[in-house]
C-alpha cells in the first residue's frame, strides 16, 4: 500500500504516448492516409447518395415468383423485401429468398469468360470468346440434332426465346430440374385436364389432410400456401382447422401439424383410395382394414379420420412431397385428387386451373433420354444454362461421362459448379438481381425482373448473348430476332410501350391482388395403384427430403443459409440422416455417431441427427448437400443424394423416384461434432413456450363481439376477446418508462408488483419521447421456417461464424428458433418460439454494465452502444434469455465480394464487443424520418423490423405499445398473451400469444413464481 | 491530458489540406458570388449525406464560366476524363455515429455552426473537431427548445 512509483507509472506512459502521437500528427497535419471525398461524375437520376433506392423485380430462387422489393444504396443492392402487392407471396419472404443477395456477391462466381486449357480456367475476353463460340456454332447447326441445350425450368419471355432460338438453330433443348412436379402435373392432367401443379389455399377448407407434402417449406408456392395455412390454422375467432400430416418422418410441415400419423413410405396413394373408398368416392377395392395393413396404421385412427373428414368438408388432401415420391407417384397423385374431389375441394382450397406452373421442365426419363443422344457422340456442342445436370445427373444417368463426348461444351453458369467444371467455356450469366425477364408462375401473374444494379463481375446476361450470336449470323437467324438486346426483346413482348413497360417495372409486373382460383373439368377415374418398387435390400427405407433452405442444393453455396440451423433438427454446416429414438437405441448410436448406409451399389456415411417422429424402419436425408465444385462454402459437406440414389423413375410420367430403395445401415464406431443448437428441446417447466387449449382460446366466430375493447378493424392479429375467459391470466404487466417524470410514469407505478424492483431514476431526465416500441408474437402463427433469422442476418450485418466456432457456442445471431417438444395426449407437440432481446423495461442487462454501454433508451429499447463496450460480457452472463452474443473475433467472413451486402445504416461490429438484437433501430430511426419530411407523427404500421417484414405468416408484430389503438398495444392485450420469464420482473417489451393447440386439455400449469400479478 | 484522439482532431483544428484542385475556393462560390449550400450540396436537405457535387454539377457552369481559369482547366481535365475528383475530407464524422444533414438543416441549423465561416475560406479549414462533446454542448443547450427539441439519448447519434 502506498507504494512509492518507481521510474514510470502506467498512466504517465500512456500520457506520453498519447503526446507523442499528438506532436507526430501536428508535424504531419493530417495523418498520412487523408479520406478521399469521391463524388459520382455524372450522378444517377434515380439515387440519392445516404437514402435507399427500391427496385421492384421477381425472385429466382425458386420457381415460385414471388415479387420482391430490393433495397439498394449507392447503387449496390444490399436486401430483398417482399412486394406487398404480389399475390405470391404478399410482402413476405423466404429465407432462400432473403439470401439471394449471398448469391449476388458471392465470392465463387465466375467473374468473366473463362477458357479451359490444359484443365486449367484461363481469361478470355468476351470478344474472343464469343467469335470462338460462333464459329463452332455455325458449324454445328448446319446438322440437325447437333447442339443440345440444357436450360433449367423457365417461364415467361425467356422461356419463349430459348425455344425460338433452339428452333432456329436446330438444336435440342432439354429443360431439367429434379424437383420438377412431374408425377403431380400427369396426375393433374389425368383429373383435371391441366398441366399445372393446383393452387393449394389451406384457408378455404376446414380440414387439412397432407399425406408428405411439405407446403410450409418447399413444395409447391410455400409462401402463398403459409399464408393461406395461417388464416386456416392460427385460431382467430376461436375457430381452427385441424391439419393432419401423415409421412413417414417428421418434417417442419409436420411440426407444425396438429396431428402427425406414420406412414409406411410409398403407400399414400393407397391411403388416399382407402379413404375414398369409405367416404363413398366410387372406389372399390380398397377396403379400410387392407388399407390399414398395408398403410401400417391403426385401424382405429383411419375410421377416426374418414370420420373427421367426414364431418369437416370441405376438406384438402395432399399428396407426397417431391422427394418422398416412388415410383407409383402419379397414380398416388391421382388417387389425392380423387379424395379432394369426393371432399369437395377442387376449385377451392384446391384449384386445378390455372395453376402453378414451375416451369416446362423435361421429365428424368426425358433428361435421360437426352443424356443417352449425348453420349452417342452426335451432339457437337453442348450449351448448359440454370440448371447443374453434373450435379443432379452426374453419375445417376451417366451425364457426366456422356458430355466428353461432346466436341465443345459451353456453360453459362455463374457460379463454378459440377457442370461448368466439365466445360471448355464458361460465359458467366448474369445473377438475377442484375438481370432482365419476366416469371409467371401463374397464369395471368406476370412478374417483372429488372437489374438492381450493376453486374458486379465481368458477366453478361446469357440471354443477350444468344440474341448477339444469332444476329451475328445474319440471315433468316438474325432475322428473327429484330430486336438488339434482350430488354428491348422484352419490352416488344410487354406490348412494345417503353413508357408503359417502365410503369410495369415499378410495380414489378402485372398481376391481380389475388391468385387466380378455379375448378376444370372431370375425369381421370380410379388409379391403379401398384406398389412402389424398392431396390436393394436392408431394414431401412430411404427417404429423401427436400432441405428446406438448399432445396435441390442451390441453395449450398450461401453462409447464411449454412449457417442457420436447420428448423426440425437443429443441425447447421453439416450433412446428416434422421432416425427414429428406436432405432438409434437398436443401433446403439447416439447422436452425432455416424452411420454407414448401403444400397447395396453404393456406400456413405453420415452423422445421425435423431428425430423423434419417425417410422423406426425409415432413415431420412435431406438433399442439397455433397457438391464437389459449386464453391468454398458448398464444397465437400456430406453426400450428393442425385448421385447416391438409385435412378428410378416414376412409370406414367417419368418424374424421378427418389423413393427408390432399401438400404442397409450400420454403426460405425466413428464420432462426428454435429452442431446441434436446439439444447435437449424440452422446456423443463420454465414455461418459454406457452399454449392454450383450443377451447380457451377465444370466442368462436360468428358470437357477439365480447365488451371491452373492439377488435381493431383490419388487423390481422386481433385474437380473441380482449378480456380473458375464465382460467385465462389477467392481463399483463406492461412495460412503460423508466423515467418517473414522464407522463406514463403512474400507469407504470400501478403495474409494477408492489415489492418489484424500481428502476433508478435520474438518468431519463432529458426524456421527451413519446414512443415504446414493443413487439407482438403469435406463437400460433409461427410455423418455425426460420425467415426472420435470414432476414436479420441480411439487416444487420450479423457475422456467420463458421462450423468451428458455432461448435463452441459462438453463434452471433441475434435472433434464433428455439424448438420445444411437449408431451401431449398422443405424442409429442412442436412449440417454436422466435427469441431476440426482449428489449426488457427491468433490463437485468443494463445494471451490470460497468461502463454503461448498454442502457435504456426513452423509447423503451435497450440500446448497446458499441464504441462504448469494453466486452466484460457481464450483460450476456446477466441475461435471463440468453440473447447476447460476443464478438470473441473480427470474424473475416465478409469475404469480398459478400462485403458489399453490408448494410451501411449501422456498425459493423468489431472483435471485444457485444452486440444483440436492437428492434432494426435503423428502421425506427428511418420511419421517424420520413414522418417528419411528411411533417406528421409516425403512424402504426411505419415501421417494420426486418423480421417483422418477411414473415410468411406474420407472426411477427411491432408497434408502439405507447399508443394505445396501435396494434401491438392491442395484440399485448389478448388473452393468450405472455411474457416470457414474467416471474423475473424484467418486463419485455415482446408480448408472446401461446400456441393454440387443440391436443391439451388444459393448459400446463405453470410454477407459481412465474406469475406475477399485475 | 486529454486522449489522444483528441489531441489529433485538434491538431488538425483549423488546418486546411492541400486539395486537389487548389485553386478551388469556397469563398469565391458561396461569399462573392452568393452561391447558395444547397445548390451544389443537394443532398443536404433531404439526406443524411450532404454530398460532394458531381463533376458534371461543376461543368454546368464551367463550360462557360472563368473557361481560362487554370483551376477550371483543371476541372475540365477531370471531365474529360470522365474522373472523379479526388477530395480530400475535412470534416469527418467519428465511427459508430451516424449524423444526419438533413435533420439539422430542416431545424434551421445554419451550415457554419459545424463548417465554421467556410464562406471566408478559399481553402476549406477543419473549424471544428466534430468530437462527441462538439455535438453534445449543442444538444444540451437545445434540449428545452420549443420547436427542435434535442435529445441526449445515445441512440440519437450512436449506430
Amino acid at each position: 500500500m502506498n507504494e512509492p512509483h518507481h521510474g514510470i507509472s502506467r498512466r504517465d506512459f500512456l500520457k506520453l504516448v498519447g503526446a507523442t502521437a499528438g506532436a507526430a500528427t501536428v508535424a504531419g497535419c493530417l495523418p498520412p492516409k487523408a479520406d478521399r471525398l469521391i463524388a459520382y461524375v455524372n450522378p444517377p437520376n434515380d439515387d440519392i447518395v445516404g437514402l435507399s433506392t427500391w427496385y421492384a423485380s421477381t425472385c429466382d430462387e425458386c420457381p415460385a415468383g414471388c415479387g420482391i422489393h430490393v433495397r439498394t444504396r449507392e447503387g449496390r443492392a444490399l436486401k430483398v423485401e417482399g412486394n406487398p402487392a404480389h399475390p405470391v407471396n404478399k410482402g413476405t419472404l423466404c429465407a432462400r429468398g432473403q439470401a439471394s443477395v449471398q448469391g449476388l456477391y458471392n465470392p465463387d462466381r465466375v467473374p468473366g469468360p473463362k477458357w479451359k486449357r490444359g484443365g486449367r480456367w484461363l481469361d478470355v475476353k468476351w470478344d474472343d470468346a464469343l467469335w470462338m463460340l460462333q464459329e463452332k456454332l455455325v458449324a454445328a447447326s448446319a446438322t440437325a440434332g447437333a447442339i443440345q441445350f440444357w436450360t433449367g425450368g423457365e417461364t415467361g419471355t425467356w422461356n419463349a426465346l430459348l425455344d425460338d432460338w433452339c428452333a432456329a438453330h436446330g438444336a435440342e433443348r432439354v429443360a431439367y430440374e429434379p424437383f420438377d412436379y412431374a408425377p403431380v402435373k400427369e396426375a393433374a392432367k389425368r383429373a383435371f385436364g391441366t398441366s399445372t401443379v393446383p393452387i393449394v389455399d389451406p384457408s378455404k377448407a376446414k380440414y387439412l389432410l397432407s399425406l408428405g407434402a411439405d407446403f410450409l417449406d418447399t413444395w409447391g408456392m410455400p409462401l402463398a400456401q403459409a399464408r393461406g395455412y395461417d388464416a386456416f390454422h392460427s385460431a382467430r375467432g376461436g375457430v381452427m382447422g385441424k391439419h393432419v400430416q401423415v409421412e413417414p418422418r417428421l418434417s417442419l410441415t409436420g411440426h407444425n401439424a396438429d396431428e402427425w400419423i406414420a406412414i409406411r413410405p410409398g403407400t399414400e396413394g393407397l391411403l388416399a383410395l382407402g379413404l375414398a373408398q369409405a367416404l363413398g368416392g366410387g372406389v372399390s377395392g380398397y377396403d379400410l382394414a387392407r388399407v390399414a395393413q398395408d398403410c401400417d396404421i391403426a385401424p382405429d385412427t383411419l375410421a377416426r379420420l374418414v370420420k373427421e373428414l367426414q364431418e369437416n368438408r370441405p376438406a384438402l388432401v395432399l399428396g407426397p412431397s417431391t422427394a418422398g415420391s416412388g415410383t407409383n407417384a402419379t397414380e398416388t397423385w391421382a388417387a389425392v385428387f380423387l379424395l379432394n374431389r369426393a371432399l369437395g375441394s377442387v376449385g377451392t382450397a384446391l384449384s386445378p386451373s390455372p395453376g402453378f406452373d414451375p416451369g416446362n421442365t423435361a421429365s428424368f426419363r426425358a433428361a435421360r433420354q437426352a443424356v443417352n443422344r449425348l453420349g452417342s457422340g452426335n451432339v457437337k456442342l453442348l450449351f448448359v444454362h440454370g440448371t447443374n445436370p453434373g450435379y443432379w445427373l452426374g453419375s445417376a444417368t451417366g451425364f457426366s461421362q456422356a458430355a466428353g463426348k461432346a466436341d465443345f461444351k459451353v456453360s453459362f453458369s455463374p457460379y463454378y459448379d459440377e457442370t461448368s467444371s466439365l466445360c471448355d467455356l464458361i460465359l458467366p450469366d448474369h445473377h438475377a438481381l442484375e438481370s432482365w425477364g419476366d416469371a409467371e408462375p401463374v397464369k395471368g401473374v406476370r412478374g417483372l425482373r429488372q437489374p438492381a444494379m450493376r453486374p458486379v463481375f465481368q458477366t453478361r446476361q446469357t440471354a443477350d448473348v444468344l440474341i448477339g450470336l444469332a444476329r451475328a449470323e445474319g440471315g433468316a437467324k438474325a432475322a428473327k430476332f429484330p430486336d438488339a438486346t434482350f430488354r428491348e426483346h422484352l419490352i416488344r413482348r410487354w406490348g412494345g410501350n417503353a413508357d408503359v413497360f417502365n410503369n410495369q417495372l415499378t410495380q414489378g409486373g402485372v398481376y391481380p391482388a389475388d391468385l387466380p382460383t378455379g375448378g376444370a373439368g372431370g375425369g381421370g377415374g380410379v388409379p391403379a395403384l401398384v406398389a412402389p418398387a424398392l431396390a436393394g435390400k436392408g431394414d431401412f427405407t430411404l427417404y429423401a427430403y427436400p432441405h428446406p433452405y438448399h432445396a435441390d442444393g442451390a441453395g449450398a453455396n450461401k453462409p447464411w443459409l449454412l449457417e442457420i440451423p436447420d428448423p426440425v433438427t437443429k443441425v447447421a454446416w453439416d450433412h446428416w440422416c434422421e432416425i427414429s429414438p428406436d432405432a438409434a437405441k437398436k443401433l446403439g448410436v447416439d447422436y452425432g455417431d455416424v452411420l454407414a448406409i448401403d444400397t447395396g451399389s453404393a456406400k456413405v456415411e453420415l452423422p445421425v441427427a435423431i428425430n423423434p417422429l419417425m417410422r423406426n424402419d425409415v432413415i431420412a436425408v435431406p438433399t442439397g448437400y455433397g457438391h464437389t465444385e459449386y464453391g468454398r462454402y458448398a464444397q465437400g459437406r456430406g453426400v450428393n443424394l442425385f448421385d447416391f440414389l438409385p435412378a428410378a423413375e416414376d412409370a406414367s410420367s417419368g418424374g424421378r423416384a427418389f423413393l427408390a430403395t432399401k438400404v442397409e445401415v450400420t454403426k460405425t464406431g466413428k464420432p462426428w461434432t454435429l452442431i446441434h443448437t436446439g439444447g435437449p428441446g424440452r422446456q423443463a417447466d420454465r414455461a418459454v413456450a406457452r399454449a392454450i387449449p383450443l377451447t380457451l382460446a377465444g370466442a368462436p366466430a360468428g358470437a357477439p363481439e365480447p365488451k371491452g375493447e373492439p377488435t381493431p378493424a383490419g388487423s390481422d392479429m386481433a385474437h380473441g376477446p380482449a378480456a380473458g375467459p375464465e382460467g385465462t391470466p389477467p392481463f399483463l404487466t406492461m412495460p412503460t418508462f423508466r423515467d418517473r417524470t414522464s407522463q406514463l410514469n403512474g400507469l407504470h407505478e400501478k403495474q409494477l408488483a408492489p415489492d418489484a424492483y424500481q428502476p433508478p431514476t435520474g438518468y431519463n431526465q432529458y426524456n421527451r419521447a413519446h414512443h415504446r416500441w414493443g413487439m407482438a408474437i403469435d406463437l400460433s402463427s409461427c410455423i418455425g421456417c426460420s425467415s426472420c433469422v435470414s432476414a436479420c442476418y441480411a439487416e444487420n450485418n450479423i457475422a456467420w461464424v463458421g462450423k468451428t466456432n458455432m461448435v463452441r457456442g459462438r453463434e452471433m445471431a441475434w435472433l434464433r428458433i428455439e424448438r420445444y417438444y411437449e408431451d401431449v395426449e398422443g405424442g409429442i407437440e412442436t412449440r417454436f418460439v422466435p427469441m431476440m432481446c426482449q428489449q426488457c423495461g427491468n433490463a437485468p442487462c443494463e445494471t451490470v454494465c460497468p461502463v454503461y454501454a448498454t442502457y435504456h433508451n426513452p423509447e423503451g429499447l435497450n440500446v448497446q452502444v458499441y464504441n462504448r463496450c469494453v466486452g466484460t460480457r457481464y450483460c450476456s452472463n446477466n441475461c435471463p434469455y440468453k440473447v447476447r452474443a460476443f464478438n470473441w473475433f473480427d470474424y473475416d467472413c465478409w469475404v469480398s465480394p459478400l462485403n458489399w451486402q453490408l448494410n451501411p445504416d449501422l456498425t459493423t461490429r468489431s472483435k471485444g464487443v457485444m452486440e444483440k438484437c436492437t428492434f432494426c433501430l435503423q428502421r425506427i430511426r428511418e420511419g421517424k424520418d420520413i414522418a417528419r419530411d411528411q411533417n406528421r407523427d409516425v403512424r402504426d404500421g411505419d415501421i417494420t423490423p426486418a423480421c417483422a417484414q418477411g414473415c410468411p405468416t406474420q407472426a411477427i408484430l411491432f408497434g408502439d405499445l405507447a399508443d394505445a389503438n396501435s396494434r401491438v398495444a392491442k395484440t399485448a392485450k389478448d388473452a393468450r398473451s405472455y411474457h416470457v420469464f414474467a416471474d423475473l420482473n424484467t418486463l419485455p417489451s415482446i408480448t408472446y400469444l401461446k400456441k393454440v393447440s387443440r391436443r391439451i386439455k388444459e393448459e400446463t400449469p405453470v410454477p407459481a413464481e412465474a406469475e406475477v400479478e399485475a | 491530458m486529454a486522449n489522444v484522439l483528441d489531441v489529433v482532431k485538434q491538431a488538425q483544428q483549423g488546418q486546411a489540406p492541400p486539395q486537389p484542385i487548389p485553386q478551388f475556393s469556397h469563398k469565391i462560390h458561396a461569399g462573392d458570388n452568393h452561391i447558395p449550400c444547397l445548390y451544389c450540396h443537394i443532398g443536404a436537405d433531404k439526406s443524411p449525406v450532404a454530398r460532394v457535387p458531381a463533376v458534371s454539377t461543376c461543368m454546368g457552369c464551367h463550360k462557360l464560366v472563368g473557361t481560362d481559369k487554370p483551376g477550371v482547366i483543371m476541372l475540365t481535365q477531370y471531365w474529360n476524363r470522365q474522373q472523379a475528383i479526388p477530395w480530400v475530407k475535412v470534416n469527418d464524422i467519428p465511427d459508430h455515429v451516424r449524423f444526419t444533414h438533413e435533420r439539422h438543416i430542416q431545424a434551421g441549423i445554419a451550415c457554419q455552426t459545424c463548417h465554421g465561416e467556410i464562406q471566408t475560406e478559399d481553402h476549406v479549414k477543419l473549424a471544428h473537431t466534430l468530437n462527441m462533446g462538439f455535438c453534445v454542448t449543442c444538444h444540451k443547450a437545445r434540449l428545452n427548445d420549443p420547436v427542435h427539441a434535442t435529445s441526449l439519448d445515445c441512440a440519437t447519434c450512436h449506430k
